[in-house]
C-alpha cells in the first residue's frame, strides 16, 4: 500500500511536467503551426541553467532564478528566429520541424560544450522528505506539483481571460484576419515561443534535484508525445489528463517490469489509439470549439 | 579515339599492378620482422632492435568530454615519456587517439579505423562491456591485442586478444558480496542495469550469497540508456518485504547518481553497496557528498596511504604541462597503467609489433602499476588487488566526503 501511494504521487508529479512538455507542445503547434522536436533539449537547457547559475557560478539564488528566466527568454526570442521566420512562408512546412530537430541537436550539444559533459546534480529547493510512517515523499516534488499547477492556471489565465492571451490566440487561429486588425502577429508569435521555453525550461530546473542534470533528459519529450495522444491531440486539458496519466502508468508499470517500462507507456499509447483514436478529451474539445 | 583509350586502360593496368607489387613487398618486410622477434624472445642475449615504432592507438569514447579530453593529454604525456627516456626495443612509441564517438556504432567505426591503421602494435578500447562485445570478431581477424576499460567476463570468451588492466566482474561480484554479508546483510536486493554486465553480477551475486547460507531478496534490473526517473525503481527495492540491504551495480552518470540520492531522500536506513564505479572523487563531486556518505563497497585506485605509487604518479602527471586539468582521477591511472603494461609487454618480448605484444603480455607477472601491482591471468584481466572502501565524511576534503580505503584484496581470478 505505502508502496503504491508513493508511485501515486511521484508519478502525478512527473506526470505534470509531461504535461507543461505536452501543453508547449500544442501551444507552438497553434501559434506557429509547427511540431517542436526540441521541447525536450529545451527542458533539459533548464536543468543545465539550474546547475549552471547555482552548481557552478554559485549565485544566490534568487539572481539565479532570474538570470535564468531572462536566458530562457532570449533562447525563446532566438529559437523563435531561427526555427520560424525563415520558414514561415515556405512551401514545404515539414523544413521547420526538421529545423527544430537541428535546434535540439546544438542546444544539446551547447549544453555539452559549455556548460558541463557529465552528469551533475542540483541542490533541491527545499532538502529533505516528508515522513509520515513508512510513507516517505521529497520535498522537492510537492514544489514540482505546486509551481506546474501554477504555472497550468497562469496559462489558463493567460489565454482566456488576458486580453494579451486572447490576442494571442487569435493570431494562432487566423494570422491573415490577425494581420488585418492591426495585431502584430509576428510579436506574438515569439512570445508564444518565449512563454513556452520558459515554461519547459522552468519543469527542466524542477526536476533538475531529482532527475539529475544531464541530456537523458530530453527523453521526456517521447513520453509528451504520448501524453499528447493519450489526453486528445491539441487539447490544453487533454495534455494534462494526458500526462498526468502517462505519469501514473509509468510509475505503476514498476510491478510488472522495472526494465522495458517505456514498453507499457507506449503499448498504452497504441491501445488508447485503438480504441479511442480522438484521446481521453478529443471528442469534448472538439464540441467545445465548435 | 579507341586507340587512346585501349593506351590509356593498358597504362591503369601496367600501374595497377605496380601498385600490388609494392603492397605484397610491404607485408614481406612486416613478416621477416616476427622471426627476428621471436629469437629475442627465446631468450638471445643480443640487445634486440623492434623492426617498428611501439604504435598504440587509442579510441576514446567521447573525446569531448573531460575523460576524452584527459586520456588525450595523458596519450601525449606517455609517448614523450618514454620517448624521453630513449624509446622502448631501440624505437619509439606512437600514440594515435581516435574518436570513438558517444555510441556504439561511433565505436566501431572508430574500431575499424583503429584497426586499419598501418602496424598497430595494441589498443587501447573502450569503457563499455556491449561496445566491445560488439566488436569482438573484427579484433579476432586482425589479431591486435585490444585492452579495455569494460570488465565483462564474456569479452575474453569471445576474444582472446580482449584484455583488461582491472578484474572481471565475477571477482567484483563475489566481493560485493562478502562486503553485504560483513555488514549483517543476509537478504539484500541487487539493483543493477540490464546489460550482460549487470545481468551476470546479480546472478554471480546471488550465487556467493546462497553459498555462505543467505540469500538475494529480489533482484531489480533498470535500462540505464532510457530510464531518467529512477524514482519508481528506488520505491520498489526500499518496499522489498524483508530485505537488509542493497548491492547496486551501475555507473558513475545518472543512474548512479539518482539511486544513490534517492536512497538518501528516502532515509534508507541498510547497508548499500556499490561497485566501483562509484568509488571516485568524481562521483562524490557530482552526485553530492552528503548523498555519499556511507556507502560501502571497494574500489580500484587506492589511496597514496595505501599505495604511495598512486601519490608519485599524481604529482607527477601534475608538474607535466602537456596535462592540464588540476586533478587526477582512476580514469588517468587506468589508462597510464594500459600503456605501460603494453610497454612492458614489448619490452618482454624484445619486439613492438602487435604478435610481440602479444606473446610479450601473457608473459607479465607481478609489473608494478599505480593502481596495483599486475600479472596476466587466464581470463585476460591483470589486476592482483583491488582495495576495500568505505566513504565518509572528512571536513577536510574539499568534496565533505573522502573514499577510506581499509584493505587490499587479493583478487581470485
Amino acid at each position: 500500500m505505502i508502496l503504491f501511494l508513493q508511485q501515486t504521487v511521484t508519478g502525478i508529479c512527473v506526470g505534470l511536467a509531461y504535461a507543461m512538455i505536452a501543453m508547449g507542445l500544442i501551444l507552438l503547434l497553434r501559434a506557429a503551426g509547427v511540431m517542436n522536436f526540441a521541447q525536450g533539449n529545451l527542458m533539459a537547457l533548464g536543468a543545465y541553467f539550474a546547475y549552471l547559475f547555482l552548481g557552478k557560478l554559485h549565485l544566490n539564488p534568487a539572481i539565479a532564478v532570474i538570470l535564468a528566466i531572462l536566458s530562457l527568454i532570449a533562447v525563446g526570442i532566438v529559437f523563435c528566429c531561427v526555427c520560424f521566420f525563415p520558414f514561415k512562408r515556405t512551401k514545404w512546412p515539414q523544413a521547420m520541424l526538421i529545423c527544430t530537430i537541428g535546434a535540439g541537436t546544438v542546444i544539446s550539444e551547447c549544453c555539452l560544450c559549455f556548460i558541463t559533459t557529465e552528469t551533475k546534480s542540483v541542490d533541491p529547493i527545499v532538502a529533505g522528505s516528508l515522513h509520515l510512517g513508512s510513507f516517505i515523499i521529497p520535498y522537492q516534488y510537492f514544489f514540482i506539483f505546486g509551481v506546474t499547477a501554477l504555472m497550468m492556471v497562469g496559462l489558463w489565465l493567460l489565454f482566456d481571460k488576458a486580453y494579451c492571451g486572447r490576442v494571442m490566440s487569435a493570431a494562432a487561429q487566423n494570422k491573415y484576419a490577425a494581420d488585418l486588425l492591426g495585431i502584430p502577429t509576428n510579436l506574438t508569435t515569439m512570445l508564444t515561443f518565449c512563454i513556452v521555453v520558459l515554461m519547459v525550461g522552468t519543469a527542466g530546473w524542477l526536476l533538475a534535484p531529482v532527475y539529475r542534470v544531464s541530456n537523458s533528459l530530453s527523453i521526456f519529450q517521447a513520453r509528451a508525445f504520448a501524453a499528447l495522444i493519450i489526453g486528445g491531440f491539441g487539447s490544453l486539458p487533454g495534455a494534462i489528463v494526458g500526462g498526468i496519466a502517462v505519469g501514473l502508468i509509468e510509475s505503476y508499470s514498476t510491478y510488472f517490469t522495472t526494465t522495458y517500462k517505456d514498453v507499457v507507456v507506449f503499448g498504452a499509447l497504441l491501445l488508447v489509439l485503438a480504441v479511442r483514436p480522438q484521446g481521453i478529451l478529443g471528442s469534448k474539445v472538439k464540441k467545445d470549439k465548435a | 579515339m579507341k586507340k587512346l583509350i585501349a593506351l590509356v586502360l593498358a597504362l591503369t593496368m601496367v600501374l595497377a599492378l605496380a601498385a600490388c607489387g609494392n603492397s605484397s613487398s610491404a607485408p614481406a618486410a612486416t613478416t621477416a620482422a616476427p622471426q627476428g622477434s621471436t629469437t629475442a624472445t627465446e631468450g638471445s642475449t643480443e640487445v634486440a632492435t623492434a623492426t617498428q615504432n611501439l604504435k598504440i592507438v587509442y579510441c576514446g569514447t567521447s573525446l569531448s568530454t573531460d575523460n576524452g579530453k584527459r586520456l588525450s593529454q595523458l596519450a601525449d604525456v606517455f609517448e614523450k615519456e618514454v620517448n624521453d627516456a630513449g624509446g622502448i626495443n631501440g624505437k619509439q612509441v606512437e600514440m594515435v587517439v581516435i574518436d570513438g564517438g558517444n555510441d556504439q556504432q561511433s565505436y566501431i567505426n572508430a574500431l575499424l579505423k583503429a584497426l586499419e591503421e598501418e602496424d598497430v602494435s595494441a589498443i587501447i578500447g573502450t569503457f563499455f562491456s556491449q561496445y566491445a562485445l560488439a566488436c569482438a570478431d573484427y579484433v579476432n581477424d586482425a589479431k591486435i591485442p585490444v585492452f579495455n576499460i569494460a570488465t565483462n567476463f564474456e569479452m575474453r570468451e569471445k576474444s582472446d586478444y580482449y584484455f583488461t588492466n582491472r578484474c572481471v566482474d565475477t571477482a567484483f561480484s563475489n566481493v560485493m558480496a562478502q562486503v553485504a554479508l560483513d555488514n549483517g546483510s543476509k537478504n539484500p536486493v541487487a539493483v543493477v542495469y540490464n546489460t550482460s554486465n549487470g545481468k551476470n553480477d546479480s546472478q554471480f551475486m546471488k550465487t556467493y550469497l546462497e553459498n555462505n547460507g543467505a540469500q538475494m531478496a529480489d533482484i531489480i534490473e533498470f535500462d540505464n540508456t532510457s530510464t531518467t526517473d529512477y524514482t519508481p525503481i528506488v520505491q520498489k527495492a526500499i518496499n522489498v518485504a524483508g530485505s537488509d540491504g542493497i548491492l547496486l551495480h551501475a555507473t558513475a552518470n545518472t543512474d548512479g547518481q539518482s539511486i544513490i540520492a534517492l536512497l538518501k531522500q528516502y532515509n534508507y536506513q541498510y547497508p548499500i553497496i556499490s561497485n566501483s564505479n562509484l568509488f571516485a572523487d568524481q562521483f562524490i563531486k557530482n552526485c553530492g557528498a552528503e548523498n555519499c556518505i556511507g556507502l560501502l563497497g571497494f574500489s580500484e585506485y587506492p589511496t597514496p596511504e595505501v599505495r604511495p605509487q598512486v601519490q608519485e604518479f599524481t604529482d607527477k602527471l601534475l608538474a607535466n604541462e602537456l596535462f592540464t586539468f588540476e586533478d587526477v582521477s582512476w580514469i588517468d591511472a587506468s589508462f597510464y597503467d594500459d600503456c605501460n603494461l603494453i610497454l612492458e609487454a614489448a619490452k618482454l618480448a624484445g619486439n613492438n609489433d602487435k604478435d610481440s605484444v602479444f606473446a610479450g603480455l601473457s608473459q607479465i607477472s607481478g609489473y608494478e602499476g599505480v593502481m596495483t601491482s599486475y600479472t596476466f591471468h587466464s581470463d585476460g584481466s591483470f589486476a592482483d588487488y583491488i582495495y576495500l572502501a568505505t566513504i565518509e565524511a572528512d571536513a577536510s576534503s574539499e568534496l565533505g566526503a573522502a573514499i577510506k580505503v581499509t584493505e587490499p584484496l587479493k583478487v581470485e581470478h
